[in-house]
C-alpha cells in the first residue's frame, strides 16, 4: 500500500501544481485489491479479483464548484495526463457557473498516514479450508478479503491516508425441515488479525454450534396469525432496522424532508430513555475523516436517553444551511450516514433473554426492510433465517416467515422493555461498486406489541 | 457555458493504445479468454429550489478478464487497460481458475460462450452532439418553476442524469461485440408541508423515468407539464384523506406496475436464484425448476415478455455479457410460466429455457443473471373503461415504498398517491396508499389489462443483487392493470 500512498501523493501534487491562485482541489481516494469467492452448496460458484482505485475530485474556482470521479491506473504518467485533461475541462465549465452555495471546506488538520498489517493470502488454501470445514453442509456464502484504502489530499496541504486489511466470510447454511420446508441459519466470521491456519479451526467450532440450530429448525414450523407479539430481536435483526434508519440522521435529508426522524428532531417524539445511539470512532469501524478531510468528533451522540442530540453534518451541508459541520460523511445515496455507531447496551444478560421473553418470538434476522411511512418511522420487512416460537422461556419450534410493519418510535419507545448487556459487532459487508468500510456494535432488544401483518 | 457540449464521449479505441498487442496476447494462450472493456461517462446536473447544484462527472474505465479453463470460469478486473495491466489480470484469473478448479460448483460446456460478433447502439445517439450543458440547465430551471405551485411547496428538485456507456468485448476465439448506450434518468419532485404533514410527489416515483435515447429524450414542454401536475398533487395530498383500509379493486398505473413486475415476477424467475446462488443475500425463490411449463402464475390475461429489443426502453441491448444475442421471449403466456430469466450458464445447470440476461454492472463485476426489459404485454381494456368497471376501488401511481420476502412471496408496496374510485369514476385523491399480498394470489387476481394506448415504459438504475453486489439498469413497460380484492391501507395500520 506504500505504492498506492506514494502514487496518490504524487498524483495530487502534480494536479495541485497546475492550479491557479483562485483554484482549489480536494481529492478523495477510495480503493481496494479484493478477492471475492462466491460459494453455493459448499463449492465455488464464481471467483473474482478486483483491483480498483478511484479518486473523487471537488474542484473549486473562485467560489464555483464541480465534482468529478476518476479511476486510477496507477501509472503516474497516464493518470496525470488524464487528470490534467479533466482539470482543463473543469476550468472551462467552472467559468460559466455561478458561485456555489455548497462550497466544500478546505480544512486545516494534521496530515496523517496509517497503514495496518497487510498479509498476503493464499486463495487456494482458503478454498481448501472452506470446502473441507463445510463438508456435508448446504453452505452458501461470500468470502471477501484484501486491503482497502481511503485517503484525502487537498491543495492547501492536507494529506490523510489509511490502509487496512480486512476479511470476512458471510454465509448461510440451509436444511430441510421434517415437513419439507427450507430453513436456514445465518453466519458470519471475521477476525481483526489474519491467522492463516487458526481461523478455519475457530470457524469450524462456530459451524458445530450452528448445527444445533439446524436441528431445531428441522422441527415442524408454526404458522402465526397476524397480530401483535412479544419479541426478542437478536442483534442481527436490530442491525437491519438500524440500517434502515441511518439516512435519517443526515442533516441534508432532514432539510429535504426525507428524514424519518423529523418529528423526533423537532421535539414531537422521543424514544425510550433506555435507547441511545452514538457515532463512535473509538470502535474503529471506519477511518475518522470524511471525503473533505474533516475530522469528526471521536464520539457524537445522535440519540441520548431517548432524546435528540445531533444530526450528521458534512462541511458541504454546513455551508449550504449555515450550521456547524461535525464531519459527517456521505453514504451511498450522497447524504450523511453513520459509519461507526453503537446502540447502548442495557442490563439484560443475553443468556437470560429467552427467560425474559417468556412467550413470544425469537427473531434472529429480518430481511428487506423499508419505510412504509416516513412520518411515523414505520418500517416493514420480513423475518428471515432462524426465528422461533418460544413458550415459558423455551424454544418450541421455528415459525413460518411473517411480514411485519412497526413504528420505530414505538418499538424503540414505549414498547422497548430491555436491551442486552452484551453487544455484537457488525462489519458492513456491502460491496455495491466497492467494499464498504463501516460497522456497528449492537445489543439485542426485548419488546412488546411487534406487529405482524401477513 | 452556452457553448459547452453536454456529451463527453470520445473514441474508446483512443483510450486503449495497446489494443493490438492485447489481442495478440490473448490469442497466444491455449485457454478461452474474454476481455470486456467497459467505459461509463456519467453526468449529473441537478437543481434544487432553483439553485444549480455542483455538476458531477464520473469516468469509469476498466477491463474484466474472464478465463475459461477446463469448464471453469474465473475473473479478474482492473482499471489499468494497458498491456501490462491486462497481463497482470490475466495471470491472476488463470492462477485462480487453476487453483480453485477442484472446488468448482459446475464445469460448463464451451457452448455457454457462443461465438458472436456484432454491434448495438442506443437510438438517436448521434443527436447527443446537438445538446449543450445549458440546454439541460434550462430544463432544470423550468422544471423547478413548474413545481412551484404555492407557498406550501417547501422543496423542489429536478435532476437529469446522462450516462454514455460503451462495452467492447473481445475473445481469444475472435469474438467481438461493441455496444454503445445513452442512458437517461430524469427526475423531479415537489415536497409540500403544512401543520406537520409532509407529502412528496415526483414525476413517476424516484428514478423511474429511465430510457435510452438521443437529444429528443429531453422534452422540455412535457417535463414542465408533468412537474406542474406533481406540484399540484403534492399540495392536494396535504388536504387529502388517508387511504382507506380494506379490500378494494385496485388499478396500478404503469409506473407502479414497474415495481410490481420487478419484485414479484422478475426476481423470482431468475434462474440463478432458483438454483440457489443468491440464498445468502438476495434470497431464493418460491418458483421451482419443475414449475416451468406448468405453473399458473397469473390469470389468463397475463403475458410477460423479456424484450431487450424495444427501442428506447432502458435495458435494451444487442448481446449479453456472455455473448448470447438478445431476443424477445415470452416468459409467461396466458398466465402459465414458460421460461426463466437465466443465461446460458444457468440454462446449462437448470435444464430449462432462459434468455440472454448474463449481465455485469461494470468492468469490476462478473456477469450474473439479471432482469433487463421485463414487460407486461398490452391487453384490450382502455383505462377509462377499466375505471368505469370499478364500483369501489383505488388506483395507485408512483412507487415510494417496497419490501418483499426472500422467496418473493409476501410483499408490501406503497405509492405516492392514490385515486379513490366510486361508482366507476375517480372521486378524489387519497394519501399514503399501500397494499400488500402474496405473489401468485395477486397475479391470479388480474382481471383487466390496459390497451396499447396506456402502455408506458419506466425502469430503475438501481436493481441490486449479487455477491459482490451490483446495481444494474432494468426496464419495465406495462399498461395499467386491474386486480380484484386487494388488501389496501393507509398510514399507521
Amino acid at each position: 500500500m506504500r505504492e498506492i500512498q506514494n502514487h496518490f501523493r504524487d498524483y495530487a501534487e502534480r494536479l495541485f501544481a497546475a492550479l491557479g491562485p483562485q483554484e482549489n482541489l480536494i481529492l478523495q481516494l477510495r480503493g481496494e485489491d479484493s478477492l471475492f469467492l462466491r460459494w453455493n452448496r459448499a463449492r465455488i460458484r464464481q471467483s473474482t479479483q478486483v483491483r480498483q482505485f478511484e479518486v473523487n475530485w471537488t474542484y473549486q474556482h473562485d467560489g464555483r464548484q464541480l465534482e468529478l470521479s476518476e479511476q486510477l491506473t496507477l501509472d503516474l504518467e497516464s493518470d496525470t495526463r488524464r487528470g490534467l485533461e479533466q482539470l482543463a475541462r473543469l476550468k472551462t465549465q467552472a467559468a460559466a457557473l455561478e458561485a456555489s452555495h455548497q462550497l466544500a471546506p478546505l480544512v486545516e488538520a494534521e496530515s496523517a498516514v496509517r497503514i495496518g498489517a497487510l498479509p498476503v493470502r493464499d486463495a487456494a488454501k482458503i478454498a481448501n479450508q472452506i470446502a473441507t470445514t463445510a463438508e456435508g453442509l448446504d453452505l452458501i456464502g461470500f468470502w471477501c478479503s484484501g486491503p482497502m484504502v481511503r485517503g484525502v489530499a487537498h491543495s492547501k496541504g492536507l494529506f490523510l491516508f489509511e490502509a487496512r486489511d480486512a476479511y470476512f466470510f458471510d454465509y448461510s447454511i440451509f436444511t430441510l425441515s421434517d415437513t419439507g420446508e427450507n430453513k436456514a441459519v445465518k453466519g458470519f466470521f471475521s477476525e481483526t488479525e489474519w491467522d492463516e491456519d487458526g481461523w478455519a479451526e475457530r470457524w469450524g467450532r462456530q459451524l458445530e454450534r450452528q448445527r444445533e440450530d439446524l436441528a431445531l429448525l428441522r422441527r415442524p414450523s408454526r404458522r402465526l396469525a397476524p397480530g401483535k407479539y412479544r419479541v426478542y430481536l437478536a442483534p442481527g435483526a436490530v442491525a437491519a432496522l438500524a440500517d434502515t434508519l441511518k439516512s435519517s440522521f443526515s442533516y441534508l435529508n432532514y432539510k429535504h424532508g426525507q428524514s424519518a426522524l423529523k418529528d423526533f428532531i423537532e421535539g414531537g417524539r422521543r424514544f425510550s430513555p433506555r435507547f441511545s445511539l452514538t457515532e463512535d470512532f473509538t470502535l474503529g469501524f471506519a477511518p475518522r475523516f470524511n471525503r473533505f478531510g474533516e475530522i469528526p468528533p471521536e464520539r457524537l451522540p445522535l440519540i441520548e436517553a431517548g432524546a435528540h442530540r445531533h444530526l450528521l453534518v458534512s462541511g458541504k451541508t454546513a455551508r449550504e444551511y449555515g450550521v456547524a459541520s461535525n464531519g459527517g460523511e456521505e453514504g451511498f445515496w450522497e447524504t450523511e450516514a453513520p459509519r461507526s455507531f453503537d446502540i447502548a447496551a442495557g442490563d439484560l444478560p443475553t443468556d437470560q433473554a429467552l427467560a425474559a421473553l417468556g412467550t413470544g418470538l425469537w427473531i434472529n434476522e429480518v430481511h428487506y426492510t423499508n419505510f412504509s411511512d416516513l412520518k411515523t418511522a414505520r418500517v416493514t420487512g420480513m423475518t428471515r433465517y432462524a426465528c422461533f416460537w418460544v413458550e415459558d422461556g423455551r424454544i418450541v419450534e421455528p415459525i413460518q416467515d411473517m411480514r411485519f410493519d412497526v413504528s420505530l418510535y414505538e418499538l424503540w419507545g414505549d414498547d422497548l422493555e430491555a436491551l442486552t448487556r452484551e453487544r455484537q459487532d457488525f462489519l458492513d459487508v456491502g460491496t455495491y461498486e466497492r467494499r464498504q468500510w463501516a460497522g456497528s456494535r449492537l445489543p439485542g432488544i426485548l419488546a412488546r406489541n411487534f406487529g405482524f401483518t401477513l | 457555458m452556452s457553448q459547452i457540449p453536454l456529451s463527453v464521449a470520445t473514441d474508446l479505441e483512443a483510450e486503449l493504445p495497446d489494443l493490438a498487442a492485447i489481442r495478440r496476447e490473448i490469442a497466444a494462450g491455449s485457454d478461452h479468454v474474454q476481455l470486456r472493456f467497459h467505459r461509463e461517462l456519467q453526468q449529473t446536473r441537478s437543481m434544487r429550489n432553483e439553485r444549480l447544484e455542483a455538476p458531477r462527472l464520473s469516468r469509469r474505465l476498466g477491463v474484466m478478464v474472464e478465463v475459461f479453463q477446463d469448464g471453469v470460469l474465473s475473473y479478474a478486473g482492473t482499471a489499468d487497460v494497458s498491456l501490462s495491466g491486462v497481463r497482470r489480470a490475466l495471470a491472476e484469473a488463470r492462477a485462480t481458475a487453476t487453483h480453485l478448479a477442484p472446488h468448482a460448483l459446475t464445469r460448463f460446456p464451451p457452448e455457454v460462450r457462443p461465438p458472436t460478433r456484432g454491434t448495438y447502439e442506443s437510438p438517436g445517439m448521434a443527436s447527443l452532439k446537438d445538446l449543450r450543458a445549458r440546454d439541460v440547465d434550462d430544463i432544470l430551471a423550468a422544471a423547478n418553476r413548474a413545481l412551484d405551485r404555492g407557498g406550501q411547496i417547501t422543496q423542489r428538485m429536478a435532476v437529469v442524469d446522462l450516462v454514455e456507456s460503451e462495452s467492447w468485448t473481445l475473445s481469444s476465439a475472435g469474438d467481438e461485440r461493441r455496444q454503445r448506450f445513452a442512458f437517461w434518468v430524469i427526475d423531479a419532485s415537489a415536497t409540500a408541508e403544512r401543520d406537520g404533514e409532509l407529502q412528496t410527489r415526483s414525476l413517476n416515483g424516484a428514478h423511474a423515468r429511465c430510457s435510452q435515447g438521443g437529444a429528443d429524450t429531453l422534452n422540455a414542454a412535457e417535463i414542465s407539464a408533468a412537474c406542474e401536475r406533481a406540484g399540484e398533487e403534492a399540495l392536494q395530498l396535504l388536504a387529502a384523506e388517508n387511504c382507506p383500509e380494506g379490500e378494494f379493486d385496485l388499478i396500478l398505473a404503469p409506473d407502479q406496475m414497474l415495481l410490481q413486475i420487478h419484485e414479484s415476477i422478475g426476481h423470482p424467475l431468475e434462474l440463478d436464484r432458483i438454483l440457489g446462488d443468491e440464498r445468502n443475500y438476495a434470497g431464493w425463490s418460491f418458483v421451482k425448476l419443475e414449475d416451468f411449463g406448468r405453473l399458473r402464475y397469473g390469470s389468463e390475461l397475463l403475458n410477460v415478455s423479456f424484450d431487450p429489443s424495444l427501442a428506447r426502453e432502458y435495458a435494451s441491448y444487442g448481446f449479453d455479457d456472455g455473448g448470447a444475442p438478445a431476443t424477445r421471449e415470452l416468459l409467461i403466456e396466458k398466465g402459465i410460466l414458460q421460461r426463466g430469466l437465466g443465461s446460458l450458464e444457468s440454462q446449462s445447470r437448470a435444464g430449462v429455457p432462459g434468455v440472454a440476461n448474463f449481465r455485469a454492472a461494470s468492468w469490476n463485476r462478473a456477469p450474473i443473471d439479471r432482469m433487463a426489459n421485463l414487460n407486461v404485454e398490452p391487453g384490450s381494456t382502455p383505462l377509462d373503461e377499466m375505471i368505469a368497471g370499478v364500483d369501489d376501488g383505488l388506483m395507485m401511481t408512483a412507487n415510494r415504498s417496497w419490501s418483499i420476502d426472500d422467496y418473493r412471496d409476501k410483499f408490501q408496496f406503497g405509492c405516492e398517491v392514490g385515486y379513490r374510485i366510486r361508482g366507476g369514476r375517480v372521486t378524489g385523491l387519497v394519501k399514503n396508499p399501500n397494499y400488500r399480498g402474496r405473489t401468485l394470489d395477486f397475479w391470479r387476481a388480474l382481471t383487466a389489462v390496459g390497451d396499447r394506448a396506456g402502455f408506458a415504459a419506466y425502469g430503475s438504475p438501481f436493481c441490486g443483487k449479487g455477491e459482490p453486489s451490483q446495481v444494474i439498469r432494468v426496464g419495465h413497460a406495462s399498461p395499467p392493470c386491474l386486480f380484484a380484492k386487494i388488501p389496501c391501507f393507509g398510514r399507521g395500520t
